[in-house]
């Protein structure tokens, strides 16, 4: 497994490289890019199980809607993801489908938010698929 | 000179063009120093950014980018375009994700010397009361759907309505505080779900309040029509419209992509995801982008509403005394329908503003009455370690870049790399010795927001003076910032 991330400077936001062996690989490395850009390192404090799924009609858009509920559910929810359980990603026809399994929780005064992050853009998002490998670049807009 | 393979043709001084090449509709002009463009254009696609804009269906005259522009998602920011009624796009990149993100100026009675020793009690009072941060939540309790539905309909008359606002503060805001044809009811649960619990607040990253000090008036005529002098005290708050805007923005990022398709819109870049002006599409998104510019008219209205009252009790001022009055509230990140001159003739256009701020002139019937003799105000503010300044609009703006003029700094370095390279104690220090006291919740948004991760606000104020789309009124001076 070699989900992976790594964060580039970007003169305004946050930039993100991210990979994986799989799209599932990509999305999870998205997602720990994401939450390691809004709070400093913390204990698992309260386990909290939430199960979704989303529709999108691209990948990329896939990818934003995905990163994009988890920013909802910690800004105007309080809740704060932690990692992924499950995750399994479809196409179907000219739908691409996201079901996931994630665990979080409630926040909490022991969690330190760094910043808070308006919305996961589609600058320069391009999901490919490379020598087995899928990568793509998101940038946080901050 | 080419850069980064980009062709500028130099027009006359601090003002370059990209001549219209493959699908732009029309060239880009940009306006800059040559010296900014050899400094700052270099490290970024902020111009490729200028042409991917000139693609828009129905744009006139010209892709325009001011000297503050820098990279951003669709639009540069500092980007201005306006867009033919009938025949143009609406773009949700060409205001960006904080809808009507803007700042607001106003002055007080007070002199420098009556407040310089009480600054670090007055700040931290302000502190105190002014909600800062990341997730911030308002001093006003949790908004009721119908109340919250009010501020989006009617924005700053709203907190007019709640003893926030005094008739000067809503006659001295862009649009008076309330932009039409807003529809709350086309926002979507999530947005007023992020909007609900932080009407009032100042949010985090480069939004902040300011106590200043005018230490150069420019223009005698305007500084007296806008009630500035030297030495006074003034505040300075820089906004928008929070998690509600985001959301807006977002939601119909996603529509406009459908939109897209639907129309047959060729683009360069997602992010310039459109539709039609006159479209169902294109209308409704703007009757929500509406909704989210009057809550943020009303979040900077209820800070302003805080900072008075804190002022008059931490100073032991009547109202009177204290005098504490808007003198102008502007909106950076906005579209609005307006009338210009195209190819001589009036004509209403969609005004996309990304990073960018009207700069009306004298005599024009949507300046105040009483600053019509000398031209609407124009607010830019610096970064937290310099100045920021007091500019008037100019008729040469109206010809040129449909009213509109730069609106900040801009930045220049990342926060991440701000972040690595500032010794935050050491800078703290540093404008302690310049007389600035610092604010912050959290240390690491000082480090990001240090004075070199922007350009130098001098050079951008004066390429767009020496442009002749904006003159100097006058200079402020920070003697205390909040950040959040």
């Amino acid at each position: 497994m070699t989900a992976n991330y790594k964060f580039i400077d970007h003169t305004a936001d946050i930039a993100c490289e991210v990979s994986g062996d799989s799209l599932e690989e990509l999305f999870t490395a998205s997602v720990k890019a994401w939450r390691s850009s809004v709070v400093e390192e913390t204990k698992y404090l309260k386990r909290d199980i939430k199960k979704f799924k989303l529709k999108a009609t691209s990948k990329e858009q896939l990818l934003v809607d995905f990163i994009s509920e988890l920013n909802f559910k910690l800004f105007a929810r309080n809740w704060l993801f932690n990692f992924v359980v499950l995750l399994e990603i479809k196409q179907k026809n000219n739908t691409w489908i996201l079901s996931t399994e994630i665990e979080g929780m409630p926040l909490s005064q022991d969690v330190k938010i760094k910043q808070e992050i308006k919305a996961i853009t589609f600058h320069q998002m391009n999901i490919e698929k490379t020598e087995n490998q899928y990568r793509t670049l998101i940038v946080f807009d901050i | 000179m080419m850069i980064n393979e980009i062709e500028l043709n130099r027009i006359r001084e601090n003002l370059w063009e990209i001549p219209s090449i493959g699908n732009m509709r029309v060239p880009g002009r940009i306006y800059i120093s040559e010296n900014m463009i050899n400094k700052n254009l270099k490290t970024d696609d902020a111009l490729k950014q200028v042409m991917n804009v000139a693609h828009l269906p129905g744009i006139e005259k010209y892709s325009l980018a001011m000297p503050d522009i820098h990279w951003g998602y669709g639009f540069p920011i500092g980007g201005v375009a306006a867009t033919d009624l009938e025949e143009g796009v609406i773009s949700p990149g060409g205001v960006g994700y904080d809808i009507n993100c803007g700042v607001r100026l106003a002055v007080t009675n007070l002199q420098v010397n009556a407040v310089k020793k009480r600054i670090e009690h007055l700040v931290s009072k302000l502190f105190e009361k002014v909600p800062t941060g990341v997730g911030s939540q308002g001093a006003i309790k949790k908004l009721s759907k119908e109340d919250l539905k009010k501020v989006l309909e009617s924005g700053s008359v709203w907190a007019a309505e709640h003893d926030m606002a005094t008739q000067g503060d809503i006659e001295f805001t862009e649009e008076s505080g309330t932009l039409k044809n807003s529809n709350p009811d086309i926002v979507s649960k999530r947005a007023l779900e992020r909007g609900a619990n932080q009407a009032g607040t100042l949010g985090s990253g480069n939004h902040f309040l300011e106590v200043d000090v005018v230490d150069e008036i420019y223009n005698n005529k305007a500084a007296e029509v806008f009630g500035l002098f030297k030495d006074q005290v003034v505040v300075l708050i820089h906004t928008g419209s929070r998690g509600l805007g985001y959301q807006v923005c977002d939601d119909y990022l996603r529509q406009m992509g459908k939109a897209v398709q639907k129309y047959g819109i060729s683009l360069p870049d997602r992010q310039l995801a459109s539709a039609p002006v006159a479209s169902p599409e294109g209308e409704t998104y703007f009757a929500a982008m509406a909704c989210a510019a009057n809550y943020a008219w009303a979040n900077r209205q209820c800070l302003m509403h805080w900072t008075r009252e804190t002022l008059e009790k931490t100073l032991g001022a009547s109202p009177a005394s204290l005098n504490l009055q808007l003198v102008y509230d502007v909106c950076h990140n906005i579209a609005k329908k307006e009338t210009h001159i195209v190819d001589g003739e009036k004509k209403k256009v969609c005004v996309h503003r990304k990073g960018a701020t009207r700069a009306f002139p004298a005599d024009h019937p949507e300046v105040p009455e009483c600053y019509r003799s000398v031209g609407q105000p124009v607010l830019i503010p610096g970064d937290m370690g310099t100045n920021s300044y007091v500019l008037v609009g100019t008729e040469l703006a109206m010809q040129e870049t449909f009213g509109s003029t730069c609106h900040g700094a801009g930045r220049v370095r990342s926060r991440s790399q701000s972040k690595r390279v500032t010794d935050t104690a050491k800078l703290l220090k540093d404008l302690e010795k310049k007389g600035i006291v610092v604010m912050a919740r959290g240390r690491s948004t000082i480090a990001e927001e240090a004075p070199e991760a922007y350009k130098d606000v001098d050079l951008v104020v004066e390429a767009v003076c020496q442009a002749g789309i904006a003159n100097k009124v006058a200079r402020l001076n920070p003697m205390a910032v909040i950040k959040g």
